[in-house]
């Protein structure tokens, strides 16, 4: 296992510099002069810098050397652990992201939390709820969710329960409370997806033949789903969630810009406005190394849910667990 | 100045009712009559900015929120009434120039301590100045404002004198501008990034306790405060005793933020949110900014607009007034000159800036432009179709909107208008002598007409529009206002000076900026500075 988990940090590791490679190579292709956008004086601006303090900083940024060179030097530093600093602050980029990083962590745990307890409640309902017309009404809900963007969810939370109830704060990283609304924007999309998933793998699970066998041993529907189809139904719902936390920043960038809190994904949407590189490419390290923790752990959790699945590291297999395995080998 | 828009002094409503202000409410703002009528001491201060800051040192490069923390936290060694352009004593409490401007002596004040507690004395204000030279590319706009610094010369110990190698008669507007704030000492032996991290240390009437984003940022007022501006109401201590500032960059949670009370002063508004929050009974805090009127101008690198007779056109098809009442509903003014309306050096030319749509057909005939094609775009002998086009990075929703309108008047003269929207980044690509566009739009705010002299003569490659295509009577003109240190000379040759611009076409303006801030029903005393930054030493809750 020691070996699958080190081969499997090398190949991320391969992941991370093809990431950072292929970032390089999309700034550079990509209009736009940071030297310039970091003296404020983009483009027509008049009263922007002088040509010679233009050529002075981007000489002292390392931006006046050939391409191969910057991207060779750029190596160089992440690999001796210095991201560099930031253009449009001037402050170490590890610095900047340490700053944010709490932030979105907060806002991320926070939200998919919120999904997967909410994907939980609509879904048992979904088919526990006596009455075929309520179920489907609440498998019905979890379509709506999938239907609102997280921004507008994030715009009509404000008005009513910020600017009109007071319940909320609008805006800010202060304390439970401010969480609260962008949690709820970013999670009732995923929460609407999660629902979705679990409620059609229950239904599934509900026809299978152990699920005959344990209603006909007397046990009753509530405890047949608890028991029995959940965890069942809660293998695709897991592999979702690893997804999630990958793309957490995603949702972010939106959402944190909406409430003012000064997250990683505010920092990303800035980054790439300013085309602050040093920022962007640490940013696109942490993300990129973040997804790779995560699917890793799922991968390795996944056995310990469904026995039935052959971890991957015996298998030899190095993806991601294969869901159709599932019906195989029931 | 700063290059991004700020606004003129205009006061929140219930200071009209104490009437003690100085500043004059302009324009529709608000005046609630909420409030209380004398200063409350004590309390928190929430203040939403739209603009997170990048940068807290005031010597680099220019930032509008960023700015507005250090016009809190530093003071500078004159300051300029909002409403006469006179510039009035503040750390230097008198001056002189000498004959041909290249030396300005200061005469400071005695009591003045950093909150640091060491003593303002003229080596400070030496050394202030010798590291703004030296940052050169990070502090560009001090740097510019020092541009021929010879040097400044320690005389005593309360008296500097700052010389110039070359005429600098805008020196003495520029010692009020935030890039020449006077920091501490001990702020300025630091490293020019820890600074920008908010390791700033003033003279000012609060100091900046945290600046620290997950601790919040945090402005505590200074005890002992005694020589706040003759602008500031209140000369003392801050009547609150911090001032907490959030980031909103979404402009409709900040508006919402004002309006149900969550902050108590919300800065930059966008315009779009302008009438609800007024609806919803907050105060409305209108400034028109201190700046040129916002322009449409020729970028003389073209060969289109190298003739004189098709930028005249231009401003004669260009109906104004019809502009700013569609965006901005009333809220701002046409152009009635060079400068907008706040602008010392403002000069009534509406004249020349009637609308005249038959005048403008007149003038491109005469120039040759006489066929009209069947799309009603005008052609010359050539084929060539009178066709301009504009890069504009769209964002706020006024210039795009205005650019439009434009679109429409110009057709009416057989003018095509190419609008092509441009991101940030793609127009840090070119210069305004090399882009691909024939005409562009651009603002400056600067209380003096030496935003003239840089802007429209040819002396700066950088700043310049007529940089390689020189006017011998503009530049002439120009180069005298810089040796000119006399209010009224100046004045007068920026007079001669907006007439020629007109005339020749080198500039559209189409109107003048406005900004908007919006302050809760509960807050009293905030009025602005010259370029529209609050002024929180006056502020209280009430």
């Amino acid at each position: 296992m020691l070996r699958y988990v080190l081969r499997r940090l090398v190949q991320a590791l391969i992941v991370l510099w093809g990431a950072v490679t292929v970032s390089f190579a999309v700034l550079q292709l990509t209009p736009g002069d940071p030297v310039r956008i970091m003296l404020g004086g983009a483009g027509d601006a008049a009263a922007a810098a002088s040509p010679e303090q233009v050529a002075a900083l981007r000489a002292e940024l390392g931006l006046d050397l050939p391409l191969w060179q910057q991207y060779l030097d750029f190596l160089g530093r992440v690999l001796t652990g210095d991201l560099g600093t930031a253009y449009s602050t001037g402050q170490p980029v590890t610095a900047e992201i340490a700053q944010a990083l709490p932030v979105t962590v907060e806002l991320g745990v926070a939200a998919i939390a919120t999904s997967v307890v909410a994907a939980l409640v609509f879904a048992l309902l979904g088919v526990l709820l006596p009455g075929a017309g309520l179920r489907s009404l609440f498998q019905s809900v979890t379509v709506l969710g999938v239907a609102m963007p997280s921004f507008w969810v994030a715009i009509v939370a404000l008005q009513l329960f910020s600017f009109r109830l007071g319940w909320f704060p609008a805006f800010g990283s202060d304390g439970v409370v401010a969480v609260v609304l962008p949690a709820l924007a970013m999670a009732v999309l995923t929460a609407g997806t999660l629902a979705q998933v679990l409620t059609r793998g229950l239904k599934d699970a509900l026809t299978e033949p152990y699920a005959d066998t344990a209603r006909a041993k007397g046990l009753s529907e509530v405890r047949v789903v608890l028991g029995h189809a959940l965890r069942n139904a809660s293998l695709p719902v897991f592999t979702m969630v690893g997804m999630m936390v990958g793309g957490v920043l995603g949702g972010a960038a939106i959402v944190e810009t909406i409430f003012g809190r000064q997250g990683v994904g505010q920092l990303f949407v800035e980054a790439v406005r300013a085309h602050d590189f040093p920022l962007i490419q640490a940013l696109i390290i942490l993300t990129g190394g973040v997804f790779v923790l995560v699917t890793l752990a799922v991968d390795l959790l996944y056995p310990l849910i469904d026995p039935r699945v052959v971890a991957p590291y015996r298998s030899g297999r190095t993806g991601g667990v294969d869901l159709t395995a599932r019906t195989e080998v029931a | 100045m700063s290059l991004r828009p700020t606004r003129r002094t205009a006061l929140v409503g219930a200071a009209l009712a104490a009437g003690t202000m100085l500043a004059a409410c302009s324009g529709p703002a608000a005046s609630e009559e909420t409030g209380s009528d004398s200063p409350v001491q004590g309390g928190t201060l929430e203040v939403g900015f739209s603009e997170d800051i990048e940068n807290y040192d005031p010597h680099q490069r220019p930032q509008l929120t960023a700015r507005t923390i250090s016009r809190q936290i530093a003071d500078t060694l004159t300051d300029q009434d909002p409403e006469t352009g006179e510039i009035l004593p503040w750390l230097a409490e008198s001056w002189e120039v000498n004959e041909d401007s290249t030396a300005f002596t200061f005469h400071l004040r005695d009591d003045v301590t950093f909150s640091d507690g060491t003593a303002l004395d003229a080596a400070a204000v030496a050394a202030n100045f010798d590291r703004i030279v030296d940052l050169g590319p990070l502090a560009y706009i001090g740097a510019g404002l020092l541009r021929n610094y010879d040097g400044s010369e320690v005389v005593d110990e309360r008296t500097v004198t700052v010389r110039f190698t070359e005429p600098n008669a805008q020196f003495l507007q520029a010692t009020a501008v935030q890039s020449l704030s006077i920091l501490a000492p001990a702020t300025l032996e630091l490293d020019p990034e820890q600074v920008a991290a908010g390791d700033v240390i003033g003279s000012g009437p609060f100091v900046l306790t945290s600046y620290d984003p997950n601790e919040g940022i945090t402005l505590t007022a200074r005890e002992d405060y005694a020589w706040g501006s003759p602008l500031y109401e209140n000369d003392g201590r801050a009547h609150v005793d911090e001032i907490h500032v959030s980031f909103i960059p979404e402009a409709t949670t900040l508006a919402g933020a004002v309006a149900s009370g969550q902050v108590d002063y919300g800065y930059v508004l966008a315009a779009s949110t302008v009438p609800t929050l007024e609806a919803g009974g907050a105060q409305v805090v209108t400034t028109q900014m201190p700046a040129i009127a916002i322009p449409v101008v020729p970028l003389l690198h073209q060969e289109i607009v190298q003739d004189a007779n098709v930028r005249r056109a231009l401003s004669l098809a260009t109906d104004r007034q019809a502009i700013v009442d569609t965006v901005f509903e009333g809220r701002a003014r046409p152009a009635t000159g060079v400068l907008s309306t706040t602008n010392p050096g403002y000069v009534d030319l509406s004249e020349e800036l009637a609308y005249n749509l038959d005048g403008a057909i007149a003038l491109l005939e005469s120039s040759g432009w006489d066929e009209v094609g069947t799309d009603g775009i005008r052609t010359n002998a050539d084929g060539d179709r009178l066709s301009l086009e504009i890069r504009y990075v769209p964002g706020g929703g006024d210039t795009e909107l205005m650019l439009q309108l434009l679109q429409q008047q110009w057709a009416q003269a057989g003018i095509e208008f190419v609008l092509t929207p441009v991101t940030d980044a793609e127009s840090s690509e070119y210069t305004i002598h090399d882009s691909p566009a024939d005409v562009t739009t651009w603002s400056q705010t600067r209380a003096d007409p030496d935003v003239l002299r840089t802007v429209y003569s040819s002396f700066y490659e950088n700043q310049s529009f007529l940089f390689g295509h020189a006017d011998a009577d503009v530049d002439g003109l120009l180069d005298e206002l810089q040796r000119t240190i006399d209010p009224q000379e100046r004045l007068d040759i920026s007079e001669q000076v907006q007439h020629l611009l007109l005339e020749r076409g080198y500039t559209v303006p189409i109107y003048d900026r406005v900004q908007f801030a919006g302050a809760a029903a509960g807050l009293s005393g905030v009025h602005t500075d010259l370029e529209g930054k609050p002024l929180f030493v006056d502020a209280w809750l009430g």
